[in-house]
């Protein structure tokens, strides 16, 4: 079975603890695809985060892994984001910030962070404190990767969530 | 095409994040299709090459990653096609394991393909989001019954996403007999919610449209096959998975790099839950063949909107062999089997969510990969998914724009296409040509 965690309830008057979750997608055979994966690896390798943060690859999930979701208080995804500007420009959103849409998939294969987003909301598991985090790709074809420009700025993509998450947490993570 | 003679074209783009993966195109002239193509992006010859000079054991982890939503079919196709060159046989508690596995892959696939993408069709909502709203009960009760597929996969995978406990012989490691007793008043509690789901998914109005499919699935002498089985149809076809090839061919679709397949000198044919149903039902766990009765129905199915009540029927199913498993299984004294290495070309063919999933592979005395074939079961179904849209699109062709497109998407979506490395949400648009006759 799934081990169980056992918690100490916060004492009286204290806010309750965080409960955040860090979730990568892509598919990391499609060059750029792959960056919200490779930043949560770094992510989760640079520091010895508390119990609190949860990483997962969730790599090409679709629509399973919304349960990922439930009982966080706080959501950061990484994820490669279509926007009008150079590969590797860093791009952030929440849901406030994206267009409403109408279309609907043909496949639950088909999920990006944004509609993750969009159905979170839809399905009230969308936590207050969230936050779409990542970079314009160059290329999503067929292939092992990163793009040059992707690869020189997969840095910034990985101290831009490390200082959300220290914001999150309110304490600053010890090295690892 | 001569825009003189009244061609309309409509064209159905997905626009992933890499354009023209997919389309599906429609040519008409004087109010009659002239010409149809549905092209969906295809990885599996990318991973055929990048296969190609990796070891043998690596086959399974690297092919779960074609696909996000089932991994495990990929795992177990791939793990049985190794099995068959090494000869080397998975029974007993190691057996039962892969069909807990399996049993989980499609409870969370069949239930997220079923609420938050097909029952949207049959209930008028043009989104699922805004289904949701209306019907919550039934949205909540699918993501928990989801839930626990997920658990099951991560339970006998190790992780929920790509597995990573599964091996060629076997497993890394595997439960204890208690841990696994543990799990009955889950499942039991998702057997009731599965009844739920059905009775719902029973209450909806299928369109009349039937065709005469030639319905492909594996068949097993005791269980409604998922690990494996002999390949059978509608039609005849009875043979070893080994003559694969022998019964179905690949074509090149003209104007198109895409490959389909069809039966030799016979054409389009259907895999996936309806083909199961329609071939195997004799085979169903109990719960599930008492709740066909219920089906006013009789069998064989040949209307594809059906198709939903296979997979609610599926889901059943799934949850009762999980608790079949549940019940018998003891812990099995090691995780796996191994033999040593030897060459040769051995064949997979598991029954993934969509349907059947081919795998062949070449390795030489190293183990070495030489060549490897896979074949899913979306590519499987596109040449039939197209014969269907033939049938629909005289109606579409006189319809307003959004109605056209939803009616297309209905009919493709029936199938379940499985379209995972197409990273992109679709933006669907259709586009009319102006009538210049």
């Amino acid at each position: 079975m799934n081990p169980t965690r056992h918690e100490a309830n916060p004492a009286p008057g204290e806010p309750p603890a965080p409960k955040v979750l860090v979730l990568g997608l892509g598919n990391r055979m499609r060059r750029d695809d792959g960056l919200g994966l490779l930043a949560l690896r770094r992510l989760r390798e640079r520091h010895a985060w508390p119990e609190a943060v949860t990483f997962v690859e969730g790599g090409t999930g679709g629509l399973a892994l919304l349960h990922l979701l439930e009982g966080k208080s706080h959501l950061l995804v990484l994820d490669a984001i279509q926007a009008p500007h150079p590969p590797g420009t860093l791009v952030q959103a929440t849901i406030q910030d994206l267009e409403p849409i109408q279309e609907r998939p043909l496949s639950v294969h088909q999920l990006t962070g944004e509609d993750l987003l969009r159905w979170a909301q839809a399905l009230d598991l969308l936590p207050r404190n969230h936050l779409l985090l990542g970079l314009v790709p160059a290329s999503v074809e067929m292939g092992e990767g990163l793009s040059p420009p992707v690869a020189a700025s997969l840095e910034n993509l990985v101290t831009a969530a490390t200082r959300i998450l220290e914001r999150w947490l309110a304490v600053p993570p010890k090295p690892a | 095409m001569n825009r003189s003679e009244g061609t309309r074209v409509i064209k159905v783009d997905y626009l992933a994040r890499v354009e023209g993966e997919g389309a599906l195109y429609i040519r008409a002239r004087r109010g009659r299709v002239v010409d149809l193509r549905l092209e969906i992006f295809e990885p599996p010859r990318f991973f055929e090459a990048f296969l190609r000079g990796r070891h043998y054991t690596e086959a399974p982890d690297i092919t779960a990653r074609i696909c996000g939503i089932c991994p495990v079919a990929y795992q177990m196709s791939a793990c049985q096609a190794m099995e068959n060159i090494l000869g080397l046989s998975v029974t007993g508690p190691l057996r039962d394991l892969r069909r807990m596995l399996y049993a989980g892959e499609w409870i969370e696939s069949h239930v997220l393909h079923i609420a938050m993408l097909h029952a949207p069709d049959f209930l008028g909502y043009q989104s699922a989001l805004e289904m949701a709203g209306d019907y919550r009960e039934q949205v909540e009760l699918s993501l928990r019954l989801k839930r626990l597929g997920n658990d099951l996969v991560t339970f006998v995978g190790g992780r929920e996403i790509h597995p990573i406990n599964v091996r060629v012989g076997g497993f890394y490691s595997v439960p204890r007999t208690e841990e696994m007793r543990a799990w009955k008043p889950r499942l039991e509690q998702g057997l009731e919610w599965a009844v739920a789901l059905f009775r719902w998914v029973m209450g909806f109005d299928f369109p009349d449209f039937e065709q005469d499919y030639e319905f492909v699935a594996l068949r097993h002498a005791e269980e409604y096959a998922i690990l494996e089985g002999r390949l059978v149809s509608s039609k005849g076809i009875d043979v070893a998975i080994e003559d694969f090839d022998q019964v179905f061919e690949e074509y090149q679709v003209p104007h198109s790099n895409a490959l389909h397949l069809r039966v030799r000198e016979r054409g389009a044919y259907m895999v996936g839950p309806l083909a199961r149903l329609n071939l195997n039902h004799d085979r169903l766990t109990p719960l599930a063949r008492e709740l066909l009765q219920e089906v006013p129905h009789p069998l064989p199915w040949r209307n594809p909107f059906m198709s939903i009540l296979a997979r609610a029927i599926e889901v059943v199913h799934a949850l009762e062999v999980a608790l079949e498993v549940v019940e018998t299984y003891e812990t099995p004294e090691a995780p796996y089997r191994e033999v040593p290495v030897r060459a040769g070309t051995g064949h997979g063919c598991t029954e993934a969510p969509r349907g059947i999933l081919y795998h062949r592979y070449t390795i030489d005395g190293k183990g070495i990969i030489q060549d490897a074939r896979i074949v899913p079961p979306t590519t499987q179904n596109l040449h039939q998914m197209e014969q269907d849209l033939w049938q629909f699109a005289p109606q579409v062709l006189q319809l307003p724009k959004d109605r056209a497109t939803w009616l297309c998407e209905q009919a493709i979506r029936n199938y379940d296409p499985c379209i995972s490395c197409a990273t992109h949400f679709l933006k669907i648009h259709v586009e009319h040509e102006p009538d210049t006759a």
